[in-house]
């Protein structure tokens, strides 16, 4: 019976030394876990926050004027989307980066419509209320889907952006929109193979000026 | 005598097995050029490693005159707790901290859990009396249903490579899981041939009744069967989770069939009492040169299930006509 | 006696070996192995087959493979990550020169593309992608968030602002059931008179979905619509709604652009579906695997391939999993 007690304290020496060294676990703070957390995660608002004030400012420049595009559109539908618009993937819609002036000729609760200057026949109206799609994020050709470890992330991007157009950009189209006032803008539109000719396009903005 | 006739049966029953398997390697030897490669043997080898483990449960657990339904659930339940505890940790709000395992840790409470859960199973069986088949039945469903609510439906992903080593990593060249199927064997063959307790488990699955009368704690044998069961299936859920680094809520399904299986093909009895765990090696052997071996030959899997479904039936009928020569 | 036994059942196990040898070399006599001499092989490996849209994707991307003069062979992985572990160990070992890969899980999935990497067989991921892009050769994968949100939009539109609805969720741990439902909700949540007065899983499969609405119908009697996450749900919703007298009443969206709901969009019965285009994704994936093969390296990580709304306006284009003209 000893000899068996002894063998047990042996037993249970040997499993505290190795306990020690090589632990089953360590204890730590449940709180500083969460916040390291939410750290490392994925931040779709940091990613914005840089674009909306960085790159996407600098390049107003090189938005396409709308009427060149249009043209572009009426005359050769498919090169037009080759030259000024970016296609994700696999994709039967293209996005375009484009600006224009114009003067408004409706504007209520819903959405600001805009005769603009060379535009011909086509209509352009820019929604009020939520914005959804992928206008800007591919339209701007400044995000690359391969950038990202997963589309989950980059479609995180699209909601944020479209968050800050909603907060940002529109809430000044909607005070300053009247009826017969000039207006400018830039922004993302999403246009879909065989409809280059459409009798409207929604433009998403990303600046609304009322010079 | 008998002692005499029963070693010369079961060598008949081990040299069925392992004509069989001479004549499947010599065959796809030569039907397939890359059959007898290093590579493919060690790749027969990783992947029968899980099916070795769960079928030397398997085997100890049909010695004494049972069977466990319930090893492919306590597989899952085993390997979801390892990564589990090692992803995330166990938070306790109340004192707001979190433990943080580490792999030894995890791989700790992996095996504990099968330990857990086997000892339940054995527990059931003996002190309520309930036959095998029913508890471990109801084990299945217990374990699977933990399974889900512990992982919530999802995989855990993501669990760092020491811990995916004992899954992927090679030691010598050979890969990890095969050493550790090979180590298990080692110890259990040990634990069957050279232990009093390898010579009560054949006794109680040989007679119960005479076991019993002999003064032998049987409860105690099938409790200890039952959780050393439980607890290779641990490892066994270790080695798939490490494997795929991540533990899917719906691992190790029809696993208890394939393990069943080995053990059969494998020369043991389904009555209890006869059987080796060399024998059972052999069967998982078989089962995995058949998968490879049909699979090089761009045989579909489905006709490898028929075939599996062919050999089982051929082995069991063997061994039923080996009983039976075992009465006169 | 039991030598006489024991002989017996050699002959037997020997007989059984020589069927053996001599139904699989009637078969297979000269095709399956040797790499060196013979076509290459490609290695379609899918996630499962138990559902026509994926069986759409392996067929053609296998029926490509071979038009571009591989030998092609379909892997089943029955939505299991072990199985699909065990036929990368097979591919592996037996010398393929690609792999084009459905994935059947994000992050499971990336341990197997990365030891066929290591082994130098590219792979090409087709319809779900993998969270990682260094191991992979190209992924070409459906873009279910914003084909949600395009059904999200449509919804608000046929639907309206307010309105009860139910949303059928498809398998729990499927990346995809979460990019579709993430992408509708980020639509139609944003409408506080839209109600969502049930959300199950029917586990992507039209039975389920049948019982579940079923269920669902009578807690909830008076919905106005119901968003199934893909088209076989959509179907057994529909049934469902037939059965109680509401299919008039009760617009139904799902998601895939299965034949069967494409009909019915175009007979008024459906509301919407989101077309995915599995036979686009399958020849994208078989003709980069051959591109590879012949030396090109220069190839895009992700190539997300957009997923299009279907109603009964535009419906005309579309059939067969994809465009009419294909």
């Amino acid at each position: 019976m000893p000899k068996r007690i002894v063998y047990w304290l042996a037993g249970i020496a040997v499993a505290a030394g190795i306990l020690t060294v090589m632990p089953l676990f360590h204890v730590k703070s449940l709180e500083s876990t969460r916040q390291q957390a939410v750290a490392a995660a994925f931040d779709p608002v940091a990613v914005v926050d840089s674009l909306w004030a960085g790159e996407l400012r600098e390049s107003i420049n090189d938005a396409t004027p709308l009427p060149e595009l249009l043209a572009a559109l009426r005359a050769d539908p498919a090169a037009a989307a080759a030259r000024y618009g970016r296609r994700l993937g696999l994709s039967g819609t293209a996005a375009y980066w484009v600006s224009g002036q114009g003067v408004v000729t409706a504007a209520d609760d819903k959405a600001v419509e805009i005769a603009v200057d060379g535009a011909g026949d086509t209509g352009i109206v820019i929604r009020l209320g939520p914005v959804f799609g992928n206008a800007i994020r591919d339209g701007s050709a400044l995000l690359d889907v391969n950038d990202f470890a997963s589309t989950r992330d980059f479609n995180a991007l699209s909601v944020e952006i479209n968050r800050r157009v909603e907060r940002d950009v529109l809430p000044d189209l909607a005070a300053g929109a009247s009826v017969d006032r000039v207006i400018r803008f830039t922004g993302g539109v999403e246009i879909a193979e065989g409809d280059g000719a459409a009798a409207t396009l929604e433009i998403v903005p990303y600046v609304v000026a009322f010079p | 005598m008998n002692t005499r006739q029963m070693t010369v049966r079961d060598w008949l029953a081990r040299s069925q097995s392992l004509i069989a398997l001479l004549l499947m390697v010599i065959a796809m030897s030569l039907l397939s050029e890359s059959f007898l490669t290093a590579e493919n043997g060690l790749n027969i080898l990783r992947q029968i490693s899980v099916n070795l483990c769960l079928s030397i449960g398997m085997t100890l657990i049909i010695l004494s005159g049972g069977i466990d339904l319930s090893v492919g659930a306590i597989l899952a339940l085993s390997g979801a707790v390892a990564a589990g505890v090692l992803k995330n940790g166990i938070a306790i709000p109340a004192l707001d901290i979190l433990l943080q395992f580490t792999v030894p840790g995890a791989i700790a409470a992996g095996i504990l859990t099968g330990l857990l859960l086997g000892w339940f199973n054995g527990t059931v069986i003996t002190r309520f009396r309930l036959p095998p088949f029913v508890a471990t039945l109801g084990m299945f469903s217990i374990a699977r249903g933990l399974t889900m609510l512990w992982t919530g439906g999802f995989p855990i992903t993501g669990l760092g490579a020491t811990f995916g080593f004992i899954g992927t990593g090679l030691f010598l060249g050979v890969p990890m899981p095969v050493w550790i199927g090979a180590g298990l064997v080692a110890v259990f063959v040990v634990l069957t041939r050279k232990t009093r307790f390898g010579r009560y488990l054949y006794a109680v699955g040989g007679n119960e009744r005479a076991a019993l009368l002999t003064g032998l704690r049987v409860n105690n044998v099938k409790v200890w069967v039952y959780t050393l069961g439980g607890g290779l299936a641990g490892v066994a859920g270790l080695l798939v989770t490490a494997r795929l680094d991540s533990a899917q809520p719906n691992a190790g399904l029809g696993y208890e069939l394939d393990s069943i299986a080995a053990v059969v093909i494998g020369g043991t009895s389904l009555s209890g009492g006869r059987g080796t765990i060399m024998g059972t090696v052999l069967g998982c052997l078989i089962i995995g040169v058949l998968n490879n071996g049909l699979f090089l030959l761009n045989v579909s899997p489905f006709w490898q299930q028929v075939i599996k479904g062919f050999v089982i039936i051929a082995a069991v009928a063997i061994d039923k006509a080996n009983s039976k020569s075992d009465d006169a | 006696m039991n030598f006489n036994r024991f002989t017996r059942r050699v002959l037997v196990l020997c007989a059984l070996a020589g069927l053996a040898l001599g139904g699989c070399s009637g078969d297979d006599a000269g095709s399956g192995e040797a790499a060196s001499d013979g076509p290459k092989r490609v290695a379609v490996v899918v996630s499962t087959l138990n559902n026509p849209w994926f069986v759409v994707l392996a067929e053609t991307a296998r029926d490509r493979a071979a038009e571009l003069g591989y030998e092609a062979t379909i892997f089943d992985s029955q939505n299991d990550p072990a199985k699909e572990s065990a036929h990368y160990d097979n591919i592996i070992a037996s010398g393929y020169s690609a792999i084009l890969f459905n994935p059947t899980d994000a992050d499971g999935s990336v341990a197997n593309v990365r030891r066929a990497a290591d082994a130098g067989i590219p792979v090409f991921c087709m319809d779900r992608e993998i969270n990682a892009t260094d191991v992979a050769v190209s992924q070409i994968i459906s873009d279910n968030y914003s084909g949600a949100v395009a059904v999200g939009r449509y919804f608000v539109e046929a639907v309206g602002e307010t309105g009860k609805y139910v949303e059928l969720l498809g398998l729990v741990g499927d990346n995809n059931t979460w990019n579709r439902s993430t992408g509708f909700h980020s639509v139609v949540d944003r409408y506080e008179g839209l109600e969502m007065v049930a959300q199950q899983s029917a586990d992507f499969d039209r039975a389920r979905a049948l019982e579940v609405l079923e269920a669902v119908l009578q807690a909830n009697p008076d919905i106005d619509a119901v968003f199934a996450g893909n088209d076989a749900m959509a179907m057994g919703a529909y049934q469902a709604l037939v059965a109680a007298g509401k299919a008039d009443t009760v617009k139904v969206f799902g998601f895939d652009g299965a034949d069967d709901v494409v009909r019915l969009i175009a007979e008024g019965k459906i509301a919407a579906t989101a077309m995915q285009f599995p036979k686009v994704m399958a020849r994208t994936a078989a003709e980069s695997a051959d591109r590879y093969v012949n030396g090109e390296r220069d190839f895009q990580q992700k190539m997300p391939v957009a997923v299009e709304l279907v109603t009964p306006a535009n419906v005309g284009k579309y059939g067969d999993f994809g465009r009419r003209q294909e």
